[in-house]
C-alpha cells in the first residue's frame, strides 16, 4: 500500500505497458496516475509538487525519460524517480543516475522489483528530508 | 616504304600480341609482343597450327569448330572479342583478351587476332571483389543486428504488458478458493512462466547483438582509411567528384576491427558522393586528425547539406532521404563507432555541405 496521499506517476508512451503497469500497481493497493508522454507530465504541475514517485520509461519519442529528468532538475523538482530502460547500457545508466533517478531497472521488470524500487526511491526521499 | 614494309613495322612495334592465321589455321604472322606472351621464338611457330598457343580446352573447341567448317563449308559466326586462356611454351597458362578480325589476302581468307595478357587486371578485379564481398557480408550482418535490436525492443513492449496484466490478474484472483478460480490461477502461473521464457529469448538475442563478435587489431588509421577510400571511389570517376585526402603525419594507431571501420568510411563517402550529385561543386575531403586521446576522421562534402527534417534523427534507424535503401547505414555506423569507444556526429560546413566526424581512442 502506498502511504497516505502518495501517488505513483507512470510515464510511458506505450498504452498497453502503461495500462498494465497501472493495473499491477493498483493490485498492490497503490494510487496511480498515468501519462502518455514526458510533455504531458510536465504540464501537470500539481503532480510535480505532489507527494509520490515517478516511474519513467526511458525510450520515448520526442522527449526521452532522460530529457524529462533534466527538465525536472532545471525546475528544482525533487520527485523520487524510478527509470525503466529497454537496454542495459551502462553509459545511459550513469547519465540517469546523475540526472536524479534513484533506481534504474532493465525491462522486462518483475512486479516485485518494481515495488522494491518504488519503496527504495520513496525511502531515499524521506531520508533526504 | 611500301605498304608491306609499313605493315610489318606496325606489327613489330605493337604492344599487343598479333597473330595472323590462314584458312587452314596455320600461323602466318607472329609478332615480337607474342614472343613475350607465349615464350616461343617465331621460327617455332610460323607455319604451324595455331592450336599450340591454346589451352587444352580451347584446342578441343577449336577442333570441333574446324570439323564443322569442313563438313558444312560454313564459318560459324566469329565473335569479335573474347576472354580465354592462352598456353605458353613451358605449358603454363594465362588469361588473355583476344580481338578477332576476318580479312582477305591474295592467298585466301585470313583471321587476325590481337592478344593481351589480362592476368593483372583479373587479379585486381578478384581482390576488389573479395573485399567487396567481405564488406557486403559485414554490412548484411550489421543490418541484421540493427533490425534484430529494433525487433527485440518492439517485442519486449507487448511482452512487458502481458506480464503485467497476468500478474495483475493473478493478484486480483488471490485468496478466492472457488475451484474454477484455483484452476485459472494455475493457468495464469503457467502462462507467466511461458512469458518469462519468451523474455529470456529476447534478452539472449539482445546480449548477443550487443556483444557481437569483432576482431580487433592495432592498425594505422591512415592506411585503413586510404584502403577504404580506394573502394569507395570505385565507379566514382563518372560522378565528377574530386576527392582529396589529408592524413595526419603522425599516423594514428588505433585498436579496431578494420573491416567495420572501413564499412563506416565507405558508408559516409558513398553518402557524400550521392548527396553531391545535385550540386555544381563536388569536393570530397577526407581528413584524419589527432585530438587529445582520440584519432578523429572527418568526411566533408560540398553537397546540399542536411535537410532540417532529417537532421534531428540522422542516426536513428529507418531515416532516409534516398529513394533506395533502408536508412540504417548511419545508425549502424554510429553503433560501430560507439562499440569502439568513440563518438559520431555531423556538423554543417560554413560554405556548403556537411561534415561527418567520428573519433576512436588512440591506442597506446
Amino acid at each position: 500500500m502506498t502511504p497516505d496521499g502518495q501517488k505513483i506517476y507512470v510515464v510511458d508512451d506505450d498504452p498497453a505497458v502503461r495500462d498494465s503497469m497501472r493495473m499491477v500497481l493498483e493490485s498492490y493497493g497503490m494510487n496511480v496516475q498515468d501519462y502518455d508522454s514526458a510533455e504531458q507530465f510536465l504540464e501537470d504541475s500539481a503532480a510535480q509538487e505532489g507527494n509520490g514517485c515517478l516511474v519513467l520509461d526511458y525510450h520515448m519519442p520526442r522527449m526521452t525519460g532522460l530529457q524529462l529528468l533534466d527538465a525536472l532538475q532545471e525546475h528544482h523538482i525533487t520527485l523520487p524517480v524510478v527509470m525503466v530502460t529497454g537496454r542495459s547500457d551502462p553509459v545511459l545508466k550513469e547519465s540517469a543516475r546523475k540526472a536524479g533517478a534513484a533506481v534504474i531497472l532493465d525491462k522486462p521488470v518483475s512486479d516485485e522489483d518494481l515495488l522494491q524500487a518504488i519503496e527504495l526511491a520513496l525511502a531515499e526521499r524521506e531520508s533526504a528530508h | 616504304m611500301d605498304y608491306r614494309a609499313r605493315f610489318e613495322a606496325l606489327i613489330t612495334a605493337a604492344a599487343d600480341g598479333i597473330v595472323v592465321i590462314d584458312a587452314a589455321g596455320l600461323i602466318q604472322v607472329y609478332n615480337t609482343a607474342c614472343e613475350q606472351l607465349f615464350g616461343y621464338p617465331p621460327r617455332d611457330v610460323v607455319g604451324r597450327s595455331v592450336k599450340m598457343l591454346m589451352s587444352a580446352t580451347d584446342q578441343e573447341k577449336y577442333d570441333a569448330y574446324l570439323d564443322s567448317y569442313r563438313m558444312t563449308g560454313q564459318h560459324g559466326a566469329v565473335s569479335p572479342s573474347l576472354e580465354t586462356v592462352g598456353q605458353r611454351k613451358d605449358g603454363t597458362t594465362f588469361p588473355m583478351h583476344v580481338s578477332l578480325g576476318e580479312g582477305q589476302s591474295p592467298d585466301g581468307n585470313i583471321l587476325v587476332a590481337i592478344i593481351r595478357d589480362i592476368t593483372e587486371r583479373q587479379n585486381a578485379q578478384r581482390q576488389t571483389q573479395e573485399l567487396q564481398h567481405e564488406l557486403l557480408h559485414v554490412s548484411r550482418l550489421s543490418a541484421m543486428s540493427e533490425m534484430s535490436s529494433a525487433l527485440a525492443h518492439e517485442v519486449n513492449q507487448p511482452l512487458a504488458a502481458i506480464t503485467n496484466y497476468l500478474r495483475a490478474a493473478q493478484r486480483t484472483a488471490v485468496n478466492i478458493n472457488d475451484p474454477a478460480i484455483v484452476k485459472v490461477r494455475e493457468i495464469l502461473e503457467k502462462t507467466l512462466a511461458q512469458t518469462a521464457r519468451a523474455g529470456q529469448v529476447i534478452r539472449r538475442l539482445r546480449d548477443f547483438i550487443e556483444k557481437g563478435e569483432t576482431n580487433r587489431v592495432i592498425e594505422n588509421l591512415n592506411s585503413v582509411i586510404d584502403e577504404a577510400m580506394g573502394l569507395a571511389l570505385i565507379g566514382a570517376g563518372d560522378t565528377g567528384v574530386r576527392p582529396q585526402m589529408e592524413f595526419h603525419p603522425r599516423a594514428p594507431n588505433v585498436l579496431i576491427d578494420k573491416i567495420q571501420i572501413q564499412q563506416v568510411v565507405l558508408n559516409l563517402v558513398r553518402n557524400s558522393i550521392e548527396a553531391m550529385q545535385e550540386t555544381e561543386t563536388r569536393d570530397l575531403t577526407v581528413r584524419t586528425m589527432i585530438e587529445g586521446d582520440f584519432a578523429q576522421v572527418t568526411v566533408m562534402d560540398t553537397g546540399p547539406g542536411l535537410h532540417p527534417d532529417v537532421a534531428g534523427r540522422l542516426f536513428q534507424p529507418f531515416t532516409t532521404t534516398k529513394g533506395a535503401g533502408m536508412g540504417i547505414g548511419l545508425s549502424i555506423s554510429k553503433r560501430i563507432i560507439e562499440s569502439h569507444g568513440g563518438r559520431m556526429w555531423a556538423t554543417p560546413n560554413l560554405e556548403a555541405g556537411v561534415s561527418f566526424h567520428f573519433n576512436i581512442p588512440l591506442s597506446v
